[in-house]
């Protein structure tokens, strides 16, 4: 009887030295991991078929299948019978690997794959050399300027005259409404001027940051004949009634539901995702929340989540798109809230679509998170961009780094959005508050000393005129 | 500048709850060539997430010179103390210590109790088993525990005995998992796809429809890394919490209480 030992790094090296001893019908009796890699046993076919001829007892009791006679001898059955001891020997081998040597098998095959790769090829700088793919995308998306088709002068076709006086109604409508708004404006003015009081409410809520165009909406409605201190808490109760909180329901972390964090970049919507879900964990148990991320981008987005998740014993998904994440969401059906983490994105980002596309599912609502000390035509930015149609939801940021609330509080106010939480520093999840639409406006209200921003009481009439051409030149400032 | 508090997720500590590890199942049924290269992506996947991986893998016996659980249940071997360099995970022969742990009429409850005790330094632990010893050990636990379906109809045959195993005698909900080779050629929803056999299967036979996901291979046959993650995550989520020490002592959800465990879900 013919039977050898072979030692190999892995038990497929192991396997090809037993096939090149005995052929194609190798047949492994045994399998075993050594400090030298993987030992296997084998012999040949021949040798157990010799065995099997003169009784097949043994093969029987070991629950193989017999060979028959003609089997055996006829050499067109050798190739059949030599795939089937193939499977076996395949099967075989895999059967009698733990997952202990298949572990094995492959560090050792990494390893040596490690050791064996050649340097990777330095690749030559040469003109035809490719460039990166955004650049030719980017050449290729925009038509050569060359190419497009120019319109000849002499073609232009000339404007009736039936269009020249429609042209000339529209110019003069445009200057109707320009004397009515300067109108307006000079006849308000003259009023805040002939009220001290309002002007100074105006002064003061242009200074903590408010927009011209809603301190105009709130002194406009302002009852006359009150003195400044009434006047000052009717200002302040006007915002306060026109802010929208969950002040009158369940905070956020109580209630539930699924969410997703969207935002432009930086404004905190992971600090915040985790804060949320410490809430919720401190509340109902590490079971209760689901965490997801659709942040693919972020260099280390998902650990960051990640790793919040390991804290509070709560797994951190990642969906790649919207199937994974409607898989993903059936998955976490019976959590108490879920919370998705998306890839922030600045308003005019033409990804910003495909992201929000994701996101269109039921049950699955936006929660904008906006940064408190952002300039207010910022905000009204990204609040146009990523506010949800229907009952939209915001958590303001970084309260304590805003030097002025009222640009935040004026967007939020003007778009109608219904505050969620205010967000207090970094601290997860300590720095996190209910939305008090009272203490936001008194915070907003409150004197953050001279500022190189701030308008004089005697500047307040530029706000409400046009700029002059010319005026914001360069020329014009260096003079 | 210097803040009594060393990082900002401090408070998260005092929030969360202590870590009990995790318990993952697998399914052994079939050829374990797939079996094993699916595993080996699991484990890879989980421990790339930062968890800390032990491995019971019951389709192998303990010996003295391949020390495993039933060791470790006589108490002269630790879980720590025969980490090989050779394989980045903890892995353990379990075929005699998961039958030593678990004598007739003991209930799930304690043997994993014992398994957390024994293995609480670890953040997952993945049992590799056939379907009767899972159906046994996570009995009522509310885990799903992973049958892989490769091709071929002896492994629909033995993939439906272990579902109905995991169904009937452990009352647990299994997550069907299918490899392809081409996506485009192993469409799930088809109606031969044999995970939709499968399923169908079991819909009329066991009245459940288990979950089902479909993995692509790679070029080279093994499962891709981001479809095995995916898997991963989902397991993790569906997995059991080993108690930590007594149930007195462990944290437990109000509605969970009653099971003794912790359930992720």
């Amino acid at each position: 009887m013919n039977i050898q030992r072979f030692t190999a790094p892995t038990a497929r090296e192991a396997l090809a030295k037993a096939r090149m001893t005995f052929g194609d019908g190798t047949l492994i009796l045994s399998n075993r991991a050594t400090d030298a890699g993987v030992e296997v046993v084998a012999t040949a076919e021949d040798t157990l078929a010799a065995l099997d001829r003169p009784e097949d007892a043994p093969r029987r009791a070991r629950g193989l299948p017999t060979l028959g006679p003609q089997q055996l001898l006829r050499p067109a059955a050798r190739p059949a019978a030599d795939a089937a001891v193939q499977d076996d020997t395949a099967q075989l081998a895999m059967s009698t690997l733990s997952f202990q040597d298949y572990v094995r098998e492959r560090m050792l095959r990494r390893r040596h794959e490690a050791l064996d790769a050649p340097a990777p090829d330095v690749p030559v700088a040469t003109a035809a050399a490719p460039q990166r793919s955004a650049p030719i995308e980017r050449q290729t998306a925009l038509p050569p300027k060359a190419a497009a088709p120019r319109r000849p002068v002499a073609a232009a076709p000339v404007a009736p005259t039936t269009g020249m006086s429609a042209d000339l109604a529209a110019e003069l409508q445009a200057m109707k409404a320009l004397i009515d708004d300067r109108f307006n404006t000079l006849t308000w003015l003259g009023q805040s001027r002939q009220s001290p009081i309002q002007s100074n409410l105006m002064l003061m809520l242009i200074r903590a940051g408010y927009s011209p165009l809603l301190a105009r909406a709130i002194l406009e409605k302002m009852p006359e004949h009150v003195d400044a201190a009434e006047s000052m808490r009717w200002v302040i109760d006007v915002l306060e009634r026109n802010i929208r909180t969950d002040a009158l329901a369940r905070p956020i972390h109580e209630e539930g539901g699924t969410y997703a964090l969207v935002g432009t970049t930086g404004v905190g919507k992971t600090t915040t995702a985790a804060k949320l879900a410490g809430l919720c964990v401190r509340m109902h148990g590490p079971g209760s929340v689901g965490l997801v991320t659709l942040d693919t981008y972020r260099v280390g987005a998902h650990e960051q989540l990640r790793a919040y998740g390991r804290m509070l014993g709560v797994v951190a998904h990642l969906a790649h798109d919207r199937a994974a994440l409607q898989d993903l969401l059936n998955l976490l059906g019976n959590k108490k809230m879920v919370l998705i983490d998306s890839t922030g994105l600045a308003p005019r980002d033409p990804r910003k679509r495909d992201m929000l596309d994701v996101l269109e599912l039921p049950k699955v609502n936006r929660l904008l998170v906006l940064n408190a000390g952002g300039q207010g035509d910022t905000l009204d930015d990204a609040i146009a961009s990523f506010k949800s149609a229907s009952a939209p939801q915001a958590v303001l940021s970084k309260i304590d780094e805003a030097v002025k609330l009222g640009p935040a509080l004026d967007s939020v106010l003007r778009h109608q959005l219904r505050l969620r939480g205010v967000s207090t520093g970094q601290k997860v999840p300590q720095d996190w508050e209910a939305a008090d639409a009272a203490k936001l406006v008194r915070l907003s209200l409150r004197s953050a000393g001279r500022s190189a921003f701030d308008p004089a009481a005697t500047d307040l009439g530029f706000y409400f005129t046009a700029p002059v051409v010319g005026a914001a030149t360069g020329a014009t400032l260096d003079a | 500048m210097h803040d009594a508090a060393a990082s900002q997720a401090d408070g998260l500590q005092r929030v969360a709850f202590p870590a009990a590890a995790r318990l993952v199942a697998m399914v052994h049924h079939c050829d374990r060539s797939d079996e094993l290269a699916l595993l080996w992506e699991l484990c890879a996947a989980i421990a790339g997430h930062g968890y800390s991986l032990a491995l019971l893998d019951a389709c192998s016996t303990e010996s003295s010179t391949n020390p495993g659980l039933a060791q470790m249940l006589e108490r002269n071997f630790g879980p720590h103390d025969a980490l090989e360099t050779t394989t980045p995970w903890a892995i353990y022969p379990a075929a005699q210590g998961l039958e030593l742990m678990q004598p007739p009429g003991q209930s799930p409850t304690r043997t994993l109790q014992r398994l957390g005790a024994l293995l609480h330094g670890f953040g997952v632990v993945v049992l590799y088993a056939p379907g009767e010893v899972i159906a046994r050990l996570l009995a009522d636990t509310g885990t799903e525990p992973l049958v892989l379906l490769p091709g071929g109809g002896a492994a629909m045959l033995s993939a439906y005995q272990a579902l109905k195993q995991l169904l009937l005698h452990g009352a647990l909900q299994p997550t069907i998992a299918s490899l392809s080779q081409d996506c485009h050629q192993a469409d799930p929803n088809s109606q031969c796809a044999p995970i939709r056999t499968l399923q169908a299967c079991a819909a009329t036979f066991l009245g459940f429809s288990p979950g089902a996901t479909t993995i692509s291979c790679g070029r080279n046959g093994q499962p891709g890394a981001s479809a095995s993650e995916r898997l991963a995550l989902r397991l993790l989520e569906a997995a059991v919490q080993l108690p930590m020490n007594s149930p007195d002592n462990g944290w437990q959800a109000p509605d969970q209480a009653e099971s003794g465990f912790i359930g992720a879900h």
